[in-house]
């Protein structure tokens, strides 16, 4: 029993109908008659080979995309297409697949103009799935501009592989969408020209390419797979196990009065990044609370560093929007300031390929531009 | 080019009403007048009939006038009368345009820029 039925990958986008049904008929030519049709599988079962036509045609000529499509046809459709030969074998989306062995059956379609007629749903959806994607990603995009700029460098110094492979499959799918639009696109053209279609379309070059590109999809959902799973996430550790940390902590900026109470150190490390540290300390300054939150960078490149200084400051915007005037110290490339009225401050360096942002509030003894210095000095690039 | 898909009928769609104009019929019944008429040169695939007689219902062409088992019959509407009879018409006029381009000499047509002698 289990013999009889195979799974086959299909050669082709499957609004490629001329090679679809080409490639359908050669299977049944080696005894593989299709029972059901997915999105990567087609589904056959074993029988004597035959010589059989099989059709694609619209599964139906009006509705909503709102709506699923049909997954049978109608009795009467069903009633008109068997009463010439055919029998409805399967079904995927706006599609439905005929099947006919008596070679002297009329052909399911036989007006081309017509044909080209009965796709119009088939063309909406394929051209809804092109434009479903870019609307995801126009969201995505909306909803990071929202939530704390467009940090896209940061995004991909922090996640290379995530968005990386991310950015591929969104292109891959979007591709997708658009070559399946495409194909209608051209056939519709071709049956309007009144050149009905060539059901037996040589397939297999296609099929080369097109499940190469399938394998490729596979291979990036697998990689984003595993990157979700923790391979490149950042490392929590201690701030004394690290050892000398690269910038200035509240016991730099504040003498020894500081007594710590308590800090967190996440590193990270990538090719575009051969150093992420990001340092959250709360501390005691006599009895004032106060706490420092330092982001830093070892980019691969300066421009990387100088584009991630506006990255850091839009993420702490609505903390510290306020900039502020300052002098750039000796020994570095470029110095921002912010802050909210001297609840929060913020200092942006930029040292070669390095960027750091230190953000403090709380009750501290000095003002910014006597951190400065420190921070510059202290800051490792 | 005509901007309406069915502003020029094609031969699927001209047979499709010419069944109709004798009557209420359903797809099989189209099909089965179809090439009995034309002798076995007009054959309605399925597909094509079933999308004809959609466009057709929804451009008023037709209504449905009843359904027998799985069986839907169809009517002509005096729009679908009056597409079929334009057609009839075009059709006539571009075969008796024909016939006449047959009999009247090059000398007799009075087109401008027609060169006489080809």
């Amino acid at each position: 029993m289990r013999d009889n039925v195979v799974w086959r990958p299909l050669p082709c986008h499957f609004y490629d109908v001329e090679r679809m049904e080409s490639w359908l008929q050669e299977q049944a030519a080696k005894g593989l008659f299709l029972t059901r049709w997915g999105s990567v599988f087609a589904h056959f079962r074993r029988a004597e080979p035959a010589k059989v036509r099989y059709r694609i045609t619209a599964a139906r000529l009006e509705g909503s995309l709102l709506e699923n499509p049909p997954e049978a046809p109608d009795p009467e459709q069903r009633e008109l297409f068997s009463g010439e030969g055919w029998q409805f074998v399967a079904g995927r989306g706006e599609l439905f697949v005929y099947l006919c062995s008596d070679p002297t059956a009329p052909e399911l379609d036989t007006d081309p103009a017509v044909q080209a007629l009965s796709l119009k749903m088939a063309r909406r959806d394929a051209g809804t799935t092109a434009v479903v994607v870019l609307l995801n990603a126009a969201v995505l995009a909306l909803n990071m501009g929202m939530r704390g700029g467009f940090c896209w460098l940061r995004a991909l110094v922090e996640a290379p592989g995530t968005v990386l492979l991310s950015a591929l499959l969104f292109v891959d799918c979007l591709l997708y969408g658009v070559s399946g639009w495409l194909k209608l696109r051209r056939m519709t053209r071709q049956l309007k020209q009144g050149i009905p279609l060539d059901h037996n379309k040589p397939w297999r070059a296609e099929a080369v390419r097109y499940r190469a590109s399938v394998l490729g999809v596979l291979v990036l959902l697998v990689g984003i797979a595993a990157v979700a799973a923790g391979w490149g996430e950042p490392v929590q550790i201690s701030a004394d196990e690290y050892g000398a940390l690269p910038f200035a902590t509240l016991t730099d900026l504040t003498g020894s009065d500081t007594v710590q109470e308590k800090t967190t150190l996440t590193v990270q490390d990538n090719v575009l990044a051969p150093c992420i540290l990001h340092y959250d300390e709360d501390a005691y300054i006599g009895t004032a609370p106060c706490h420092l939150y330092v982001d830093y960078y070892q980019t691969a490149a300066p421009w990387m560093a100088q584009r991630l200084a506006a990255e850091l400051h839009d993420l702490k915007k609505d903390l510290t929007p306020d900039p502020v005037a300052i002098p750039c110290p000796a020994g570095v490339d470029a110095a921002y300031a912010y802050d909210n009225e001297g609840v929060f401050e913020q200092v942006i360096l930029v040292k070669g390929d390095t960027v750091m942002s230190a953000l403090w509030f709380g009750e501290m003894p000095n003002r910014t531009e006597d951190f400065l210095p420190i921070l510059a000095e202290k800051m490792q690039g | 080019m005509p901007k309406q898909a069915l502003e020029n009928l094609t031969e699927a769609m001209f047979y499709t009403l010419m069944a109709l104009t004798r009557g209420d019929a359903c797809g099989t019944e189209i099909t089965a007048f179809a090439a009995e008429i034309s002798g076995g040169a007009v054959r309605l695939g399925p597909a094509t009939l079933y999308t004809l007689l959609a466009k057709f219902e929804k451009e008023g062409f037709l209504t449905q006038a009843g359904t027998v088992g799985c069986k839907r019959y169809y009517r002509l509407t005096a729009a679908g009368k009056a597409a079929y009879q334009g057609e009839r018409s075009r059709l006539l006029r571009c075969l008796q345009n024909a016939d006449a381009a047959e009999v009247v000499s090059p000398a007799e047509l009075t087109t401008k820029g027609v060169n006489k002698d080809a």
